[in-house]
This record gives structure tokens, C-alpha cells and sequence, in this order.
């Protein structure tokens, strides 16, 4: 029987074999050890928390039934991975949402519109968390950050995870930082418009 | 001018850990520009990882209650033992070239041409039945070709006898 010292203490690879072998307390720690973690990971795909919460328990099933499909001489959060973005592409594509292709991708954003990406801007300069700032960043964009820096995956696993080439993955990473460092540069758009409406007051004014 | 080419080299040593090259170095010592990219990208780099740890600190979820019962719904989870073993993962190529290889062996096998068989006599010889029987058996064991000329030869003997009879000529030695 597994101990909770146990089940904290030891690696994600042997949670997952323990899980394998039929031991709830073992994924139930891979749940709490990986849930928060795809719950942000996947907030840029999805509009609205409940839908990425759906995903992020859709994820987990799935690794549960298969979970004896993954092989523990690999990483868990490598495979993980793998299998949130597979299903949040599917899901997508089965809600007849504007489908979100990993290799090129459309809007910024899938879901909001011009306010919403004001509002959403807004709050990422209130909160200061560059996360907030990053998610306003095509999905793949975010999703390539998160995995460098916030998991701290090595490239070969990246392109693992998102079903890419290395370099593919080398190109997404180096524009993503391009943009992310413009948009910390540039002024907040709604300081714009406060800009501008002073002007124009200025103006009238004058 | 070439600053994309260096921005480049720059995003790829973050990447790679490894130290950059001789001419980004003295690129960058003279382009601000890129200095200034440089300098950005370490610090989001940092940034980046250290807002994980804020954005993370919530609350650690629990097996939600619907993950929960989707997973008594669902039963066990596969083990290892069951779940499909790679070796029987036929690749579609080699999956192919096994189809192939038994195809050809088939239509080679089909198309083969077959030389009529003569029935085998040794066992009928090693019969202890009697003669008649053993004749009759070899009769039977003649080639086809044979049993041909034999019957060509009883139609021209009957030929022969009827011409004979109908216009009365000796033929042979029955000419006496």
C-alpha cells in the first residue's frame, strides 16, 4: 500500500508505473502534482475556464485508461503534454470552433474580440505576471513558452509534445519571444486610447 | 541589415545553453538594437520562470469529482500487460512487403506449370494378387498416349477388314 511520503517523494515515471499497475493514490498525486499545470497550459486554446477545465479532465482520463500505454522510461510530462494538445486540437475541431492548427495558425487569439483583447490586456498589465501578457500570444505561441520556461522541457520534447521539428519548434520559440518582448515594450492600447481621448479634449479645448 | 541573422544566433543560444558565436559577439558590441534584444530575452527568460511559481501557487487541485466518476464509470486502468505490445505493431511498410511477398508466392504457386503424372506403379507390382488382376492393373497404369494408339490401331485393323471385305483385296499375309 502506498504511504503519502511515498507517493511525494517519488518521480512522476514511477507514479505512472504505479498508476499502471492499479494504484488510484499514485495518479491521483500525478493529478495534483500536473493539474494546475495543464490547467494554465491549455487556458490559451480555450475560452472560457470551464471549457479548459473539461479538457484538462478529459486529459487526465485518458492517461488514466492508457495509462499502461506510456512507456516510463520516457518522461510523464512529455506524454502528458502530448495528449492535452492532441485533445484540445480535437476538441476544437468537434465543437466546430475555428480549428487551431499547430503548425499555422490564424487569429491571435481563438475566441475574444477587439474588447475582449482589450479587457484580457488590461488585466495582464494590472496583474504584472507576464503569463497574463503571454497569453494574449497565438495559442502555439503561448503553449511553446509554457513548456520552455514554465516546464522546463528540453527541445527534443517540446517537439515531441506539439508534434513538430526541432527547428520548427527553434522558429516558434524565437518568434514568440520577439513578440512578447514588443508587447512589453509597447504601451498598454487602452493607455493609448486614454492618450488619444485626452488629446482629443485637448483639442476641443483649444 | 543583418540584425534578423543575429537575433537569430542570439534566440538559439538561449535555447541551446551554448555560448554564442565570435561574430554575434562583435555584432553585438556594436548594434544596440540587438544588445537591447539580447538583454530583453534573458530577462523575460527569467521572468517568465519566476511567474510560473506565483501563477502555480493556487490551491493543488484534487481528482475532481467528475474525473472521479468517470473513472469508477470507466473500471481499472489499462496495465501494462495489456496494453497493445509493440511487437505485433506491424509498421504499414513492413505490413506491405509481408503482403507483398505472400502474393507473389501465391500466383508463382498458382501459375506453375504442372507435368501430367504418371500413375505410380511400384506399389501395384508389389501386390501378390493374381495376374489378371496385376494386367488389368497395368492396363490402367498405361500413359494416355498409349491407350491413344492402341485405340488408333483397332480402328485401322477394323478399316482394313472392312475394305477387304468390300472390295475383296488380299492385304498382307492374307493374300494366301
Amino acid at each position: 500500500m502506498d504511504s503519502t511520503r511515498d507517493t511525494i517523494n517519488t518521480t512522476d515515471e514511477e507514479l505512472a508505473t504505479r498508476a499502471a499497475a492499479g494504484s488510484r493514490r499514485a495518479f491521483e498525486e500525478l493529478v495534483s502534482r500536473y493539474g494546475l499545470r495543464l490547467f494554465h497550459f491549455l487556458r490559451s486554446r480555450s475560452g472560457s475556464d470551464e471549457d479548459v477545465e473539461d479538457i484538462v479532465q478529459e486529459t487526465f482520463l485518458k492517461a488514466y485508461l492508457n495509462i499502461g500505454r506510456c512507456d516510463p522510461r520516457r518522461k510523464f510530462s512529455t506524454w502528458l503534454f502530448t495528449v492535452a494538445v492532441r485533445l484540445s486540437i480535437s476538441r476544437h475541431r468537434s465543437q466546430g470552433v475555428q480549428p487551431l492548427p499547430l503548425a499555422s495558425e490564424g487569429p491571435e487569439h481563438p475566441s475574444p474580440g477587439p474588447q475582449e483583447a482589450l479587457i484580457r490586456e488590461e488585466e495582464a498589465g494590472k496583474a504584472g505576471n507576464i503569463w497574463l501578457q503571454a497569453r494574449t500570444l497565438k495559442p502555439s505561441e503561448y503553449q511553446v513558452l509554457w513548456l520552455r520556461y514554465a516546464e522546463e522541457m528540453p527541445m527534443k520534447d517540446i517537439a515531441l509534445a506539439m508534434k513538430k521539428s526541432l527547428v520548427g519548434v527553434r522558429v516558434l520559440l524565437h518568434r514568440s519571444r520577439l513578440k512578447l518582448g514588443k508587447k512589453l515594450r509597447a504601451p498598454s492600447p487602452s493607455a493609448g486610447l486614454a492618450e488619444a481621448a485626452t488629446a482629443g479634449q485637448r483639442l476641443s479645448i483649444l | 541589415m543583418l540584425c534578423f541573422i543575429h537575433k537569430w544566433n542570439i534566440s538559439r543560444a538561449f535555447d541551446s545553453g551554448k555560448p554564442l558565436a565570435r561574430r554575434t559577439k562583435r555584432h553585438l558590441a556594436g548594434c544596440e538594437t540587438c544588445r537591447a534584444f539580447s538583454q530583453l530575452g534573458e530577462e523575460m527568460g527569467q521572468r517568465l520562470t519566476d511567474d510560473t511559481v506565483s501563477l502555480l501557487k493556487d490551491e493543488r487541485p484534487k481528482l475532481g469529482e467528475k474525473l472521479r466518476r468517470a473513472i469508477d464509470a470507466q473500471g481499472q486502468a489499462a496495465s501494462p500487460s495489456l496494453s497493445r505490445p509493440k511487437r505485433l505493431q506491424l509498421r504499414p511498410v513492413s505490413a506491405a512487403a509481408v503482403l507483398l511477398a505472400v502474393v507473389g508466392v501465391s500466383l508463382i504457386w498458382m501459375l506453375r506449370a504442372r507435368p501430367a503424372r504418371m500413375p505410380q506403379l511400384d506399389p501395384l507390382f508389389k501386390l501378390d494378387g493374381p495376374r489378371a488382376f496385376l494386367e488389368s492393373a497395368l492396363q490402367k497404369a498405361e500413359s494416355p498416349y498409349q491407350q491413344e494408339i492402341q485405340e488408333l490401331k483397332k480402328t485401322l485393323k477394323s478399316a482394313a477388314d472392312y475394305l477387304a471385305a468390300r472390295f475383296d483385296i488380299g492385304l498382307g499375309g492374307d493374300a494366301e
